[in-house]
């Protein structure tokens, strides 16, 4: 078996449940640092039919395809989730609005074209929102379709996110299973910038396979070969978790992954920051803390955690600084042995 | 097969080997993981690192590996292979494709024999195995994800054991922990690392080899290894971090390398058994990892013939360690009692052999001449059921156990059971069962089982004056009753000359077997333990028996074949004892190491072994069959190592013969 079967397989053995179509799959508040703008940012989560990647297989990690609706929206389905989700934005001024389908947002067959120009006609007409940004597979990017947004939004400045993950093909393909190179992703990138727009990439902190170590050096090339082509002004490390219903589900389940440890990311983004002042770079620490999410000891994570989400906010490194523990030991223990347990991790 | 690694010493699938770096290191080894992955370093090890993070990652592959071909440490340090490591759940499919082209890198660097390698490797990945072909160590990848797995742990474990060659080391890293150490040992694993201590230590664990503590749970150290000596719990509690670590890596080491070198003296003297059956208390998963061990038959083969070592059983367990079964299973499947009609069941005696004791003689006072009639078996725990013949025979006289007076009930089955197996195959006119107590329960239980009667003649104490009697009695008043039909019915003959068929059989004379001729039944049934159907070419025919007991010597057609070695009561062949089996028309390479063109002396190395059978043991009488010479020495290998290992004493001779020329 490849490993896209074994995807495969884990994704047929669940259906996406019987959710309203008119209901996006989730929306929330929260902070961002928009290039250096402080501001309430709106994430909604479209329901749509689907990453049509991670149907036929797809990402290792991924849980998010079983977000999709269970019958394939219309146009006024998704216009009606985005009206929703706005009308939470009645008490906020000044507010940013990303997008995601757990898909992507520039495929016709997640989001045609009409609903697509119609969500940011919208989004372009709400005086409220400052900013716009939207999640896609870069495979979907082309130089008309990043014209055509830019077109839209005029002066609204917009962005595409892409869930990079790493600047490694041979980590994305054999370890992520993502599905595309470093190539397209450089592409899509110079043909939003070409086109007016800006670009975010997110990356993954610890695929499975990869030890502490690893991981870490993994994303410290990512962000170098990021900056060095300049293909991103902003830069988001996901620190990998354990979502329902994933391969690396089961490989956590038989101890074989390990989420990262929080002070991993606390030294890349040091790393990063320190080495590209101009990067904004920052970091969620989803489940932070929990069994299935990235953490230090018990007594730290959601210390670090906070801290991690504070620098994220003020992109100030001194931030970094100001949480140790005891712990930061035992991961320095943990990142030099890794390295050498051929296979499986160190799990405490 | 490998260059740079050799056992020297076994214990059933344990073994103590030498790893030929620049200087020799002993296994059961420990290797420092700190000292792994430090590019200058003055340790055995130099790492062919991951190659998760290149991109292309056979060119990376070849160029590490032509690094390593020039620096100064190629033919002198442990190289581990650069690898591209995975865990149990990657698909094979993806894993295939990368596993075989790296493995044809390794190839085509020509490094294999030319330095110690170590290869990472997959118990799945044994379709591809040719690939790893060479190494000297094997490294069990992801091993670490099926602690507290018995199940899991065992059976990937023993399939990756027994396919990588026997002569090469096989690491289990990440792993090792003062509690598993010594079973990991036993199980046949030869190399270890200190990551779990070190990691421990990080986690504020201190480890013994009976419970991983938290530190702050300890009222006291539990141990006065250098570290615990100089240090109060109170003080350790107060170390700060770093301190601490060090404090705990270092006595976390320590319990491991203690353990480590205890297990390895056990090995030593033959009792690593009883040690792991103790150790493996400790941890549930351990204890099970030790029954599956057991049940798995595919280890009987490297179990020694006989320890130099006193059996000592006292566990559960014991009743499934291999001697034990394989000595049960020949009673049951090879074991051909001398034909007699009475049967009389002795319990066993504390004195080894039985018959030496001062019960068993008052038993044999008390069978007078009538012994002649009787098939005699002992009943024991833990070997289950032991024919007279076989008394002297390893493991019989060869064990100890502890006597309370109580047998539980996996003791009481596992005798019932053989004592059931022996009566259906065997049927007798009249039963004695001489026993008391849990000896007599559970032959009253078979006796009523089997609806076969039983006479049992012991009062409380077998032994005693009174019991002797009876048992005396019984046998007389057996015996005078059978003289008597005898007797009318030579009368009735003699009055009227008709013959009663259906009447002749039952009314047969009792069988006997003279003193001289139990000497050959003993004799007969040695041989039969130790070589199976083959044996009778040795005893068939012209056949006598020489000498006292027990240094008993075999002759046919007045040329020596065989001579009894008492202490593990197995007999010894002569080059012409082996030359009847050779010649004997069933004879199909059993119990024969077969050699190339050439007259070996003194003793026989593995790689000049071309074939073996594959159930020969370790101590095992073994026949050296070969086109310039025959001959006969004892095994020091399993008869499957021998045709694997390219290294390694495989047999040591005693009698070599050059084909068409004089014995030499």
């Amino acid at each position: 078996m490849t490993l896209n079967s074994e995807v495969l397989n884990i994704r047929k053995l669940h259906r996406p449940k019987k959710e309203p179509l008119d209901k996006p799959a989730a929306s929330w508040f929260g902070k961002d640092n928009i290039r250096g703008d402080i501001i309430d940012t709106l994430t909604i989560i479209f329901r749509t039919s689907g990453c049509y990647w991670g149907k036929q297989g797809g990402c290792t990690m991924c849980g998010y395809v079983y977000d999709s609706a269970f019958e394939i929206p219309t146009d006024e389905d998704i216009l009606k989730q985005l009206d929703f989700a706005m009308s939470r934005a009645d008490k906020k001024e000044r507010i940013m609005v990303k997008i995601f389908t757990s898909g992507s947002f520039l495929d016709k067959s997640e989001i045609s074209e009409y609903a697509r120009n119609e969500i940011l006609n919208r989004l372009y007409e709400n005086e409220k929102v400052s900013y716009v940004l939207a999640e896609t597979r870069p495979e979907f990017v082309t130089y008309e379709k990043a014209l055509k947004c830019a077109e839209i939004m005029k002066d609204k400045p917009f962005e595409f996110a892409y869930g990079l993950e790493t600047s490694n093909d041979f980590v994305r393909k054999n370890s992520i299973n993502k599905g595309f190179s470093f190539e397209v992703f450089k592409r899509a990138c110079k043909c939003a910038k070409k086109a007016g727009l800006y670009n975010k990439a997110y990356l993954l902190l610890k695929p499975p396979f990869l030890s502490e170590r690893e991981a870490i050096e993994d994303m410290k090339k990512t962000i170098d070969d990021i900056c060095e082509h300049n293909l991103a002004e902003t830069v988001s490390m996901n620190l990998c978790n354990v979502q329902n219903k994933t391969f690396v589900e089961k490989m956590w389940e038989r101890n074989e992954f390990r989420p990262p440890w929080l002070w991993s990311a606390v030294e890349i983004l040091k790393y990063a920051k320190q080495k590209y002042p101009d990067l904004y770079i920052m970091s969620d620490p989803v489940g932070a803390g929990a069994k299935r999410g990235p953490r230090n000891c018990k007594e730290c994570s959601f210390d670090v955690a906070d801290m991690i989400r504070d620098f994220s906010i003020t992109q100030d490194v001194k931030v970094l600084d100001r949480v140790n523990c005891d712990c930061k030991k035992t991961w320095e223990v943990v990142k030099s042995l890794d390295d050498f347990t051929f296979g499986s991790p160190i799990i405490d | 097969m490998t260059s740079f690694f050799e056992v020297t010493k076994r214990d059933g699938s344990g073994r103590v080997g030498l790893l030929r770096l620049s200087s020799d290191l002993k296994t059961p080894l420990i290797i420092d993981s700190e000292q792994i992955g430090k590019s200058k370093s003055d340790y055995f090890i130099s790492d062919g690192g991951s190659l998760w993070l290149s991109q292309n990652i056979y060119d990376s592959a070849k160029s590490r590996i032509n690094t390593f071909k020039e620096s100064s440490d190629f033919g002198k340090n442990l190289y581990i292979l650069p690898r591209l490591s995975f865990t149990q759940q990657y698909p094979s499919d993806s894993y295939f494709k990368y596993a075989i082209k790296i493995n044809d890198v390794y190839n085509e660097s020509g490094i294999f024999g030319n330095t110690p390698t170590c290869a990472v490797i997959h118990p799945t990945d044994l379709d591809s195995f040719s690939k790893h072909e060479g190494a000297d160590v094997y490294i069990f990848e992801s091993v670490s994800s099926f602690e507290n797995d018995p199940v899991r742990f065992y059976n990937e474990f023993q399939k990756l054991r027994l396919s990588i060659p026997f002569d090469s080391a096989l690491w289990i890293p990440n792993f090792a922990t003062p509690e598993n150490v010594a079973l990991l040992i036993y199980m046949g694993a030869d190399i270890f690392d200190t990551t779990c201590a070190i990691v421990s230590a990080g986690f504020d664990k201190y480890m013994t080899n009976a419970g991983i503590y938290n530190l702050n749970s300890l009222k006291t150290l539990p141990c006065s290894c250098k570290e615990c000596s100089s240090n109060s719990i109170e003080e350790v509690l107060n170390f700060d971090k770093e301190k601490r670590f060090n404090f705990l890596k270092n006595h976390n080491i320590s319990a491991l390398e203690s353990e480590l070198r205890l297990a390895t003296q056990k090995l030593h003297d033959g009792t690593l058994r009883e040690y792991v059956e103790g150790q493996c208390r400790v941890q549930p998963w351990l204890a099970g990892l030790l029954r599956l061990y057991d049940s798995d038959s595919n280890n009987l083969s490297v179990s020694p013939a006989f320890r130099t070592s006193i059996i000592s059983a006292t566990t559960g367990d014991s009743l499934n360690r291999s001697e034990i079964r394989i000595f049960a299973d020949k009673i049951k499947n090879s074991y051909v009692p001398p034909e007699k009609d009475i049967l009389v069941i002795f319990p066993c005696s504390a004195k080894k052999p039985y018959s030496l004791s001062n019960s068993h003689r008052n038993f044999i006072w008390a069978m007078g001449r009538n012994r002649a009639y009787v098939n005699e078996i002992i009943i024991t725990s833990p070997i289950g059921l032991i024919p007279r013949e076989l008394e002297i025979t390893y493991p019989a006289a060869h064990y100890d156990t502890t006597v309370t007076g109580h047998w539980d009930n996996d003791e009481r089955h596992f005798v019932g059971s053989l004592l059931e197996n022996y009566l259906i195959k065997n049927k007798y006119k009249y039963i004695i069962a001489h026993v008391s107590g849990p000896y007599k329960e559970i032959c009253e239980q078979i006796s009523s089982k089997l609806k076969i009667p039983f006479e049992f003649t012991s009062e409380s104490s077998p032994s005693s004056r009174e019991s002797c009697n009876n048992l005396k009695a019984a046998l007389d008043r057996i015996v005078r009753e059978n003289k008597e039909k005898e007797n009318k019915k030579e009368n009735k003959e003699k009055d009227n000359k008709k013959e009663n068929k259906d009447s002749k059989n039952s009314e047969n004379p009792l069988k006997r077997r003279s003193f001289e001729l139990g000497k050959v039944d003993q004799c007969i049934a040695i041989l039969r333990h130790q070589f199976g159907e083959i044996s009778n070419v040795l005893y068939s025919g012209d056949f006598s028996v020489r000498a006292n007991f027990p240094k008993y010597q075999l002759y046919s057609e007045n040329v020596q074949i065989a001579t009894l070695v008492p202490k593990y009561g197995l007999f010894s062949l002569t080059a012409a004892g082996a030359e009847k089996i050779l010649k004997s028309p069933d004879y199909k390479g059993q119990h024969t190491v077969f050699i190339d063109k050439f007259v070996p002396r003194g003793s026989l190395l593995a790689p000049g072994v071309i074939d073996a059978d594959k159930e020969i043991r370790p101590g095992d009488e073994v026949i050296i069959s070969g086109e310039l010479a025959y001959g006969v020495g004892k095994a020091f290998m399993s008869g499957r190592e021998m045709i694997d290992s390219g290294r390694g004493i495989a047999v040591f001779l005693r009698h070599i013969k050059e084909k068409n020329k004089k014995e030499s």
